[in-house]
């Protein structure tokens, strides 16, 4: 007999996202072995008895509460306003360095040609780290940008997008007092 | 040509109020769902959810297609949810508002006069098991079902909300659903 069922393939299985070949091996298995075939109906019967808890219903007044409250609370300066400063502070730190750098140039008794040799630059520049993925990154496939694409983890612009998680809204002072 | 999420969340972007009438339009309902199944608390879960719609309106600057609309509202909504739940606004609303219980719809139901009230008190009380049972799983769990079972997201929606990949979210279904299977068994025998 074939292996009895995966862990990971028997979601996948009951949502029909898996590939032709897949189901028709678990489907094989599954006409073979009554363990996993009962296995599969329980979840089956799992998935139906879930839809009976049902949520409630947003109130007809939903879409004017959203609007009011866009109204009555002024929109926050962005905590990730700052970010904006960037470019300039960016532009001040190269023109700092320069002056830095040319100062150190005049007062230098080696000779120019001298500093850009490779050695020298070497000793001077801190060791560069290598530019490894983080663990997280895994090669799983390009539906996980947002994980597994280390550089958007230090795009700040990405964060910016999820700073909103983090941003205190004001509670509902209405709701405080009753 | 209908548009896509992202390309109403593009135009809203972009200064058109009509996009967000459309987003608010189309998922009013399942962020009321989600946030409903884990504060389950109705005034609460109507309040958070309008939360989360006031963020994606001020975060509409911000906003980057990268990621799919709803990856990014329902991280947005998981982020309001749980946050209400951590700082106690839950005991808050516990106190000053009717019992949970009693807002449960399908309890609140059975005032309305109907054929069968007997059933309905049945159904409430299954209703009741398959929350608890909900309730008792692990919160990343319990978030993968909801997302998964509830809002029929797909697993590349799901698994950047939960911050994993999506073999993992396949794995954490299964111990979910495996867990649940085991207490709602009692249930799944005995059909309404
Ligand atoms: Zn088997």
């Amino acid at each position: 007999m074939s292996k009895h069922l995966k862990e990971a393939e028997i979601i996948p299985y009951l949502d029909a996202r898996l590939s032709d070949a897949e189901r028709q091996r678990l489907d094989r298995h599954l006409a073979d072995c009554s363990a996993c075939r009962t296995q599969m109906a329980e979840f089956r019967a799992l998935l139906g008895v879930l839809e009976e808890w049902k949520a409630v219903e947003p109130s007809p007044a939903f879409d004017a509460a959203v609007r009011e409250r866009l109204r009555a609370q002024p929109e926050p300066l962005p905590r990730w306003a700052w970010l904006r400063l960037r470019p300039a502070w960016g532009a001040a730190l190269v023109v700092l360095v320069m002056v830095a750098v040319g100062l150190w140039q005049l007062t230098s008794p080696v000779p120019l040609q001298e500093q850009g040799s490779a050695p020298e630059r070497a000793q001077v520049e801190p060791t560069v780290v290598p530019d490894t993925a983080p663990e997280t990154a895994s090669a799983e496939g390009d539906s996980l940008e947002l994980l597994d694409d280390p550089v958007l983890l230090e795009n700040y612009e990405l964060l910016a997008e999820f700073d909103v998680l983090f941003e205190p809204v004001q509670a509902n002072n209405k709701k405080d007092q009753l | 040509m209908a548009k896509t999420d992202e390309e109403w969340m593009l135009r809203l972007q972009a200064g058109d109020d009509h996009a967000f009438d459309h987003l608010l339009g189309k998922y009013r309902a399942p962020v009321v769902h989600f946030v409903y199944r884990l504060v389950r608390e109705p005034a609460l879960a109507e309040e958070l959810a309008q939360e989360v719609f006031l963020r994606v309106f001020r975060a509409r600057r911000n906003y980057r297609p990268r990621a799919k609309f709803t990856t990014w509202l329902f991280r947005i909504a998981t982020n309001v949810a749980l946050n209400a739940l951590r700082d106690g606004r839950m005991r808050r609303w516990g106190e000053t508002s009717i019992d949970a219980e009693d807002a449960d719809p399908q309890v609140a139901q059975l005032s309305v006069p109907g054929p069968t009230a007997e059933q309905r008190l049945l159904e409430a009380e299954r209703a009741r098991q398959i929350r608890a049972a909900v309730e008792s799983l692990p919160e990343k769990q319990r978030l993968a079902v909801l997302l998964h079972k509830y809002q029929d997201l797909d697993y590349a929606e799901i698994a950047p909300i939960l911050e994993c990949s999506e073999s993992a979210l396949k794995s954490l279904l299964f111990r979910a659903y495996e867990a649940l299977r085991v207490k709602l068994r009692p249930l799944a025998g005995a059909q309404p």
